[in-house]
């Protein structure tokens, strides 16, 4: 979805379109949801903070003005300090999912969907090491596929301050990945 | 591709080393080998673009169906209800200023409406359209009144109702018995509640003087029971106010003699109607009393007789005799009724026009002297000015006649 057709839905609903909030809707929601799934400890936690999430986009519409921000960067705005709440105020109780509740589909090879799962949590675990700003670039640039400078829109940051945190941001996500033991496939 | 050494890679150039990695690895222009190779001072760069590719390659997590779904309805349904609480958009300034301003102007004009309808209202007189909300009006003040306004407000009504029967006396229209009535009630009802002996002698004064002009200037009808009924009544009435406490002491109140003595009504037949000696009594519904009496249509002089008797002995006032004898009008043919009474002792003297010399029976005291005339009537000479035996010489509209009366 392109930004002239964000904004053409985000006027038509914000004149009252119901039509177009869904579309909106069903243009982000699986990004904010990984944006939250690798900041936060479980998927379900992640599900309803993404839930709270869109429910704040819509409180928060008709005041919304497209042209100062994107609409990507606001709901990960709204995402973030949704995550950063959560932190601050549940004392956290970690529920890691087990591997043996991930789900597998029926195309998926057992052994490569438990060693993605397997790296997703290592990933996770390494990711949360990073710091608020370096996660949004992480999870912006390789996780999302945003170039540098959609990556800087999204975050309202300059390209050199995301390529300064993508460089820090790498560093600190590969020592800690080796230490969870993924070992990178050296050729 | 050239290799770089390290020694010449400053962290600022790593950056930038490593972005065009990256990027060459997003085209699919390099590998990870390729870059590696080209900068092999840059030791971290393997297990940078490594750890960048790890990310990349990983599955992207996403909500189940379901939950997508869910979290879908959930969110609709808050922009509808959103949307539903829309629909009455909050009232701006400017409809709100509209409806102050409206509502202001509305109370405005309801203001000056009823100011306008009740200062046209302030000089109507009994019959007028007006004359009921001028009455109204006048009992609003009352409602809201502790017990000392509520005598300064009793005394102006009663005076308002001594104002409009000057100027329904002064215009020639007949006094009719209801009007008398409200009058009589209104005087006494200020009367009751005055405590300042000055005011009350005041207004007892207004009260005896345009009762008296007012009975005077009656163009009564000869063969009106209503006439005489009225006529009589103010006759008792302004002789019980001459008696009361405080404003005819010690001396025989005169006040009446030029009424009486004019021929109209003899000053005898006031006298069946006297108050209680007590001397802080006062005249408790007496206008009441006598007002309330019904005439009865028939018109006959026995019948008015029996009437005016029962009228002006009204049990409600205390007389002084034990057996007070009602005053009975002697004669139908006469061309104004007269009350023969029977005499009984009083403690006050009795008025009759043969113990009140001073005071000539066809001159109505001059206002500012009235109270003199009442109080001090023994002072041989209460009206100077002389009568020529009409009580309201020069046809006054009510004003008193300071001047005394026109010689014939």
């Amino acid at each position: 979805m392109d930004l002239k057709q964000d904004e053409s839905l985000i006027i038509a609903a914000q004149r009252g379109d119901e039509q177009a909030l869904g579309t909106l809707y069903d243009a982000y929601v699986d990004r904010v949801y990984r944006y939250v799934f690798y900041r936060v400890d479980s998927a379900e936690l992640a599900r309803d903070l993404t839930a709270d999430v869109f429910l704040r986009v819509v409180e928060g519409l008709p005041n919304y003005e497209y042209r100062s921000i994107p609409f990507i960067a606001w709901l990960y705005r709204i995402a973030h300090a949704r995550v950063v709440d959560h932190f601050r105020q549940a004392s956290r109780v970690f529920e890691q999912e087990a591997i043996d509740n991930v789900e597998l589909s029926a195309e998926d090879d057992l052994d490569s969907s438990l060693m993605k799962a397997y790296h997703q949590e290592k990933v996770h675990d390494a990711i949360k090491q990073l710091t608020p700003e370096q996660q949004q670039v992480v999870l912006l640039r390789f996780v999302e596929g945003y170039n540098l400078q959609k990556t800087a829109d999204a975050l309202g940051k300059t390209i050199g301050a995301i390529k300064l945190m993508q460089h820090r941001a790498l560093r600190t996500l590969s020592r800690e990945l080796k230490n969870q033991g993924i070992v990178f496939d050296q050729t | 591709m050239s290799k770089v050494r390290q020694s010449s890679i400053t962290s600022r150039d790593e950056i930038e080393i490593l972005n065009q990695c990256l990027q060459a690895l997003e085209c699919r222009q390099a590998t990870i080998e390729a870059c590696v190779a080209r900068y092999p001072g840059f030791a971290e760069l393997s297990d940078l673009l490594h750890a960048a590719m790890f990310m990349q390659e990983l599955p992207l997590p996403s909500l189940a169906m379901q939950d997508k779904a869910a979290i879908r309805q959930q969110v609709l349904a808050r922009y509808q209800s959103k949307s539903a609480r829309k629909t009455k958009p909050p009232m701006s300034i400017s409809r709100w200023l509209r409806i102050v301003l409206v509502a202001s102007l509305s109370c405005l004009f309801l203001f000056l409406g009823s100011g306008v309808v009740a200062r046209a209202a302030e000089s109507a007189v009994p019959g007028d359209e007006l004359y009921g909300l001028k009455r109204a009006f006048e009992q609003v003040p009352l409602l809201f009144a502790d017990a000392p306004e509520r005598s300064v407000i009793l005394r102006r009504l009663a005076y308002a109702r001594l104002a409009e029967v000057s100027s329904l006396s002064s215009r020639g229209i007949q006094l009719n018995e209801a009007v008398l009535a409200d009058t009589l009630q209104g005087i006494d009802l200020a009367l009751v509640v005055q405590t300042d002996t000055t005011e009350r002698d005041q207004l007892v004064n207004e009260a005896v003087y345009v009762l008296e002009d007012a009975r005077a200037k009656q163009v009564l009808d000869e063969t009106s029971k209503n006439q005489m009924i009225v006529s009589v009544r103010i006759a008792s009435f302004v002789d019980n106010l001459a008696k009361m406490p405080n404003y005819a002491t010690d001396t025989p109140v005169s006040a009446t003699a030029g009424v009486f003595g004019n021929g109209v009504l003899p000053a005898s037949a006031t006298s069946t109607i006297a108050f209680t000696s007590n001397p802080g009594a006062v005249p408790m519904s007496v206008g009441t009393e006598l007002a309330t009496g019904n005439a009865p249509a028939t018109d006959t002089s026995a019948e008015n007789a029996t009437e005016v008797s029962a009228l002006t002995a009204s049990p409600t006032l205390t007389p002084e005799s034990a057996n007070p004898v009602p005053p009975t009008i002697e004669a139908a043919g006469t061309p104004i009724p007269t009350i023969k009474t029977t005499d009984r002792p009083s403690t006050k003297p009795m008025v009759t026009p043969g113990n009140a010399p001073t005071h000539k029976p066809d001159q109505i005291p001059p206002r500012s002297t009235a109270a003199q005339t009442a109080v001090g009537s023994n002072n041989g000479n209460p009206n100077p000015g002389g009568g020529n035996g009409n009580p309201s010489p020069g046809g006054n509209n009510g004003n008193p006649n300071p001047g005394g009366g026109k010689g014939k």
